[in-house]
């Protein structure tokens, strides 16, 4: 009894301990479950912490990434102006300095231009039959260039475009219905027209080889600054070429008027000395029936031959004085002939002028008197001696001061005056007459010329004696002209070179 | 004998007159004397029937190799069109070369093996440095090539190399080898002997944006299909809007180049930058190199100024491991990507490296579509080789 008894208590202390110990473990493991369930809410909640940070991660990558697009992209602009800005002054340089429209393109054919962000080149432009032909080959080999060519001909559409000034821009992106133009291989190009003010003369085709980047604004842009750049050079050489081909043209045109004025001249100086000869043979000729003409009338006058009435006496007079003055006329005639053929030989002293201009006033005196005109010289001091032939200067003053007394009024006034500078001595003879008027002065020193006035037409004269002066003033390296106003008097002026001192030679 | 280095450059329009002006003055700069190797790279303005036979004999038909390329990095800067000849003899370096032809008609892994066996081969016992090699930038297998070419040369043996570039069309490159050129081939050079060298790789992009996981890829791996459980493209989309679809419209465009993914791999998570060079109609993304699934993805940041900031942490990573010595010649292999964004900055980063390195080093340099590089720090173990977009090696021979 007391074993079951014993054993009984044992099994209900080992019941109660169990129970014991289910209660302690359902403690212990409803304290663990709410400790696992308190840590479960804790790495949940760190896990969701993680998993916001690492969308927070991507979003802060995608505003990176989309930030650094944007700053690469400008940044490649950038870079892109920069060194295509800096080669452009180096092109503008070379092709600006040059006005010859070959070199322009022999000065652009270098690796220069790969510095504007392009591997391949052509510069087309058309010649006078409107074909396209390449001006610039740059990487493209001959196969291509010539397609491009033939691709450029046969597109009207493309040169409506240029002739707009618009720059086609294709790459990749671009798709095929939109390009105006297909070029084999090339898929990023730009293609920019070469204007002049109302015309297309070419193109500029700047192509990538590779498929990176693709065109931008600032490969547009670049090459578009080329084309102007290129059009004002060539439009520079191609005025250049239209101004230097017209001075050309003048200088032939000049070239033939000279010649043509120079046979002219050698025609003129033909006739001039046909003609001299011809009036010194003539001259030669009526001189000796005129000495006789002259002689017999003398004889007749003298009575030699028998008495003569009165009458006649007065006829044979009027004979003799016309013979004296066909003698004087023929006389001139053959001294201006025989200064124009060279054949008078001047016969030239070195003297002084006021000797000549005092023999002048001398041997006119009387006449000067008869009109009592007031005759003045006027003769600067230190005038140099000149070269000259004093009896034909003398003449010149004979025939100007002459013509000066002529054609003065009485009580007028004439004067001669002397000056010098070192080359030469000017001598001016004026009178205050009756003047010339404007026409007349540039016939003045032709032969045979008489000035239309009231004097000339009641006073004979051969009018001769100007162009006499005129060719004796030549001779001497001078030069004769005249100024005059009608009714105020007239001035006339030579001039003679004063020799130059040269140096004794040793 | 010291070393002598002559690199001669000319940009005239005809592919002879250019070689020949380039040879010419390479030549003078070593002095006319026997020439251990010719280095040639030259833009796709030029063919390369038009001077490679000239080259080679005016080279004693010497080895030869070399690459066609968007530009050259010269000492006095870019150039865009032109050929580049380097010239070098030593009595103390040597060199080998090996090549390929015709990649896609062959097995790509056993291809590496062989051109790493010829190279080998007739390299001989000396001591062996690394290998450089240029190979064609548009073909996909160049992971598979690089592991062929690793199992002949050994896991540890540090591999650098560059894919052939274009005048970013995208089209043909060009590997020259002797007096041949391939459009889809390989050539390589195992460089060793008595000679040092310092090499560094930097990229110089940041993620942008909350990491993501690439689900799945296909074709080599070059296909990403989903990210995050969603078409690939939505990635594109969540950040670029409408201008994702231009992405085909511009290879290595805006986008490309601004943004190309980074994927996170080993060593010490650094980010493989995968340039999207297409996006298909199924939504998933096309990437030059290869990606592996369940890597982090992000969408990466560059800039002129953090592309500059790599050069200057790859040149203090090359002092370092150059402890005052003084350089004798830099090549430089940088990405296209960088091409692009650094624009007008290209010449600046010659600068920094002038002035790092010093003003007199010759520097012969080209841009390419995909750069190899194995982390020196590696090279005692094994080394993974990897296929980089966007980054900028600079080697320096000491």
């Amino acid at each position: 009894m007391t074993i079951f008894s014993s054993i009984e208590n044992l099994s209900s202390d080992f019941t109660l301990l169990l129970e014991l110990l289910l209660l302690v473990v359902a403690a212990i493991m409803m304290v663990i479950a709410i400790a696992y369930r308190q840590k479960a809410a804790i790495i949940k909640g760190a896990l969701n912490k993680i998993t916001k940070s690492f969308q927070d991660l991507d979003e802060q990558a995608k505003l990176i990434i989309k930030t650094d697009l944007e700053l690469s992209r400008t940044q490649e602009e950038l870079d892109k102006r920069f060194s295509g800005l800096n080669a452009l002054q180096k092109i503008s340089r070379l092709v600006s300095t040059t006005l010859i429209e070959n070199e322009i393109f022999e000065r652009l054919n270098q690796p220069l231009l790969t510095e504007l962000g392009f591997e391949k080149y052509l510069i087309i432009t058309w010649d006078k039959q409107g074909n396209p032909f390449c001006r610039l080959q740059w990487e493209f080999i001959d196969v291509i260039a010539n397609q491009i060519l033939r691709l450029i001909k046969n597109n009207s559409a493309l040169l409506t475009v240029l002739q707009k000034n618009h720059i086609l821009a294709y790459d990749e992106t671009t798709r095929d219905q939109d390009r105006i133009i297909r070029i084999p291989d090339i898929k990023q190009f730009v293609m920019a027209p070469i204007l002049t003010q109302d015309k297309v003369l070419g193109l500029i085709l700047a192509a990538k080889n590779s498929k990176l980047g693709g065109i931008t604004e600032a490969d547009k842009e670049v090459v578009s600054i080329l084309a102007d750049q290129v059009g004002q050079a060539m439009r520079n050489a191609r005025l250049f070429e239209e101004v230097f081909l017209s001075h050309q043209s003048l200088e032939l045109k000049v070239d033939e008027r000279t010649r043509q004025l120079s046979n002219a001249l050698e025609d003129v100086q033909k006739i001039s000395k046909m003609k001299s000869e011809f009036i010194s043979a003539v001259s030669h000729e009526l001189r000796t029936p005129l000495t006789s003409i002259k002689g017999y009338a003398s004889i007749l006058m003298a009575g030699k031959v028998g008495k003569i009435p009165p009458e006649v006496k007065d006829r044979l007079a009027k004979i003799n004085k016309h013979s004296d003055n066909l003698v004087k006329m023929i006389n001139e005639l053959l001294d201006i002939s025989r200064i124009e053929s060279g054949r008078v030989s001047m016969r030239y002293t070195l003297q002084h002028i006021q000797p000549v201009i005092e023999n002048i006033r001398d041997l006119l005196t009387p006449q000067i008197k008869e009109k009592e005109l007031d005759f003045k010289v006027q003769i600067a001091e230190n005038m140099p001696p000149v070269m000259m032939d004093p009896a034909q200067i003398e003449r010149v003053f004979i025939n100007l001061v002459s013509n000066a007394i002529k054609f003065t009024p009485h009580h007028g006034k004439i004067t001669i005056e002397a000056e010098h500078d070192e080359q030469k001595i000017t001598v001016k003879v004026s009178d205050s007459g009756i003047g010339i008027k404007s026409e007349d002065l540039e016939r003045l020193f032709d032969e045979f010329y008489r000035a239309d006035n009231l004097i000339n037409q009641s006073v004979k004269g051969t009018g001769l004696g100007l162009s006499l002066a005129k060719k004796i003033i030549e001779a001497h390296g001078g030069k004769i002209w005249v100024t005059s106003r009608l009714d105020q008097g007239t001035h006339f002026y030579f001039t003679l070179p004063v020799e130059q001192q040269k140096d004794p030679k040793p | 004998m010291p070393t002598a280095i002559g690199i001669g450059f000319s940009r005239d329009p005809d592919g002879l007159t250019a070689a020949q002006i380039a040879v010419k003055e390479a030549k003078r700069q070593i002095d006319e004397g026997a020439i251990d190797i010719a280095l040639v790279y030259h833009t796709a303005h030029y063919h390369p029937k038009d001077f490679l036979n000239f080259l080679y004999e005016s080279v004693d038909q010497t080895r030869l190799v070399g690459s066609s390329t968007t530009a050259l990095i010269l000492p006095h800067g870019i150039e865009d069109k032109g050929i580049g000849v380097m010239l070098l003899r030593s009595d103390h370096v040597k060199f080998e070369v090996g090549h390929m032809p015709h990649l896609h008609f062959q097995d790509i892994f056993e291809a590496g093996q062989k051109m790493a066996s010829e190279s080998i081969t007739s390299y001989g016992a000396q001591f062996r440095k690394f290998c450089l090699f240029f190979v064609n930038g548009l073909n996909p297998f160049i992971p598979t090539f690089i592991r062929g070419l690793k199992d002949q040369l050994g896991e540890a043996f540090p591999i650098y190399g560059l894919g052939s570039s274009d005048d970013l069309l995208f089209k043909r490159t060009y590997q020259l080898y002797q007096n041949k050129y391939y459009t889809d081939g390989a050539v390589g050079l195992i460089i060793g002997g008595n000679m040092h060298f310092a090499i560094s790789q930097k990229h110089g992009w940041k993620p942008l944006g909350k990491p993501r996981i690439i689900d799945s890829v296909r074709d080599n791996n070059h296909v990403i299909e989903k990210i995050d459980r969603q078409p690939a493209q939505n990635l594109l989309s969540h950040f670029f809007g409408e201008q994702a679809q231009r992405i085909n419209d511009y290879r290595l465009g805006q986008i490309n180049v601004r943004y190309p993914l980074g994927v996170t791999e080993p060593p010490e998570g650094q980010y493989l930058i995968r340039n999207i060079t297409n996006t298909l109609d199924d939504g998933s993304i096309v990437c030059q190199d290869n990606v592996d699934a369940k890597s982090q993805v992000h969408v990466m940041l560059g800039s002129q100024h953090t592309c500059l900031k790599a050069t200057a942490e790859a040149l203090g990573e090359i002092k370092i491991q150059l402890a005052g010595k003084k350089p004798a010649l830099i090549f430089i292999f940088e990405s296209l990507m960088r091409y692009q964004l650094l624009q007008r900055s290209r010449n600046k980063e010659i600068t920094l490296i002038k002035k790092a390195l010093g003003d007199a080093v010759p520097i012969f340099g080209m841009f390419c579509t995909n750069e190899i590089f194995t982390p020196r720090f590696h090279v005692q173990e094994q080394a993974p080789t990897l296929v980089q977009n966007g980054s900028i090696i600079i080697a320096v021979i000491h």
